[in-house]
């Protein structure tokens, strides 16, 4: 009998010994809330002309870019707590009638979260006129994990990529799986504080940012 | 008895209400297209245009619509009647380079221009005015009475078309950017 109520005791005691508190990793969150900032397009750098394959000239127009900041949003198990971040830019082209919006989120939840909702993330949201009539197709993409959350496609880090002369650092190419026509953006590259630097259309055609030194 | 005429009176004074307000529209003009306004739209469905950009790249413009139709005027307000008139809409689309060129044209009645609407900017040319050119050069071709529209813009840093060249033997005949860029009809 005494056998029996010191095994349920041990039981219950080594599965509440193995019960965690949920902290958040201040140190990491604070890495990659830096990381995820480094992606925000600099804003002062605003309009940019671009050129394609067949040399016709048009501008990636800057619309305009909104952040926010809390300092603390979450409050853990251990008595710390963490904030969050968000930024969204919207980019036109002049001649060709896209839309881009990227949008970046940083922060607020406490680890465990992190594997369930990733959110150290970047959104790419492309509206296109093709065939008379308005199209959106969305990619998001975790920066911490490297992979996508939301939409079809495929989105590699590349450590360089050269447009028009100029060679980026810490780039990500952006596939889209899913095209209205063939004359809808396939692959996007976005670089970190330039923004788009390039995309391409279904007929293989580049637009590529002129780099005016 | 009081209150059966307080009924009967209210009941009247509804129906007076009710029969002053909207009464049915009607259609009080019908307005056609004269041959000379059908003129400025030369395209029909179908066909296929050729423009050239100024570096050099040609490309194709589809004519994917070209109707004749009735429309009927805006009604907004009580008792407002309605006029019907003819309009002709053409619609043409280039893929690459992305283009979509919109024209209408109404009887004069209803407006005395030619909307032309190129991707997000429109033209209107005065369909009474006389053409701007007896001729002109556009790349290796001479084009004979032309229209010159221009828009006029604050930032012309901004690549987009500022100014059409158009006739009524061929429709449009240029499209110029602001950098000065041009897609050029080619014959």
């Amino acid at each position: 009998m005494l056998n029996k109520v010191s095994i349920f005791i041990l039981t219950i005691f080594s599965f509440t010994s193995c019960t965690k508190k949920n902290c958040i990793d201040i140190e990491k969150s604070n890495l990659y809330m830096k990381e995820t900032k480094e992606w925000k397009f600099n804003d002062s750098i605003g309009n940019r002309q671009i050129i394609d394959d067949n040399n016709i000239s048009q501008t990636l127009i800057f619309m305009g870019s909104d952040s926010i900041e809390y300092k603390e949003t979450v409050w853990d198990d251990c008595g710390q707590s963490y904030g969050s971040f968000s930024c969204s830019a919207q980019f036109n082209t002049s001649l060709s009638m896209f839309n881009f919006m990227i949008n970046l989120n940083a922060g607020s939840y406490i680890k465990e979260e992190y594997d369930k909702w990733p959110t150290y993330s970047i959104n790419f949201l492309i509206t296109s006129f093709i065939n008379n009539d308005q199209h959106n197709k969305n990619i998001k993409f975790d920066l911490v994990n490297s992979k996508i959350i939301e939409g079809e496609g495929k989105v590699k880090y590349l450590d360089n990529y050269k447009v028009d002369g100029k060679e980026y650092e810490e780039v990500l190419k952006i596939d889209y799986d899913w095209m209205y026509a063939d004359n809808d953006i396939k692959t996007l590259y976005y670089a970190k504080h330039y923004g788009i630097i390039q995309f391409i259309n279904g007929f293989g055609n580049k637009f590529s940012v002129i780099h005016t030194p | 008895m009081k209150t059966r005429y307080l009924v009967y009176t209210t009941i009247v004074w509804v129906l007076i209400l009710f029969s002053s307000c909207c009464r049915k529209s009607s259609e009080t003009a019908r307005y056609f297209l004269t041959d000379e306004e059908k003129s400025f739209i030369p395209y029909t469905k179908g066909q296929t245009l050729t423009f050239m950009h100024s570096q050099g790249h040609k490309f194709n413009i589809d004519v994917l619509v070209s109707d004749t139709n009735m429309m009927r005027s805006l009604v907004e307000h009580c008792n407002e009647d309605y006029v019907v008139y003819e309009y002709i809409f053409s619609e043409m689309f280039s893929a690459d380079p992305l283009l979509y060129v919109n024209m209408t044209i109404n009887p004069k009645n209803i407006s005395e221009y030619l909307d032309i609407q190129v991707n997000n900017e429109r033209f209107w040319l005065s369909t009474t005015n006389n053409p701007d050119y007896d001729t002109l050069s556009i790349g290796n071709t001479v084009f004979t009475d032309v229209y010159k529209i221009e828009n006029s813009f604050q930032d012309t840093t901004v690549i987009k078309p500022r100014s059409i060249l158009y006739n009524k033997k061929y429709g449009l005949l240029q499209i110029k950017l602001t950098n000065n860029e041009t897609f050029d009809y080619v014959k």
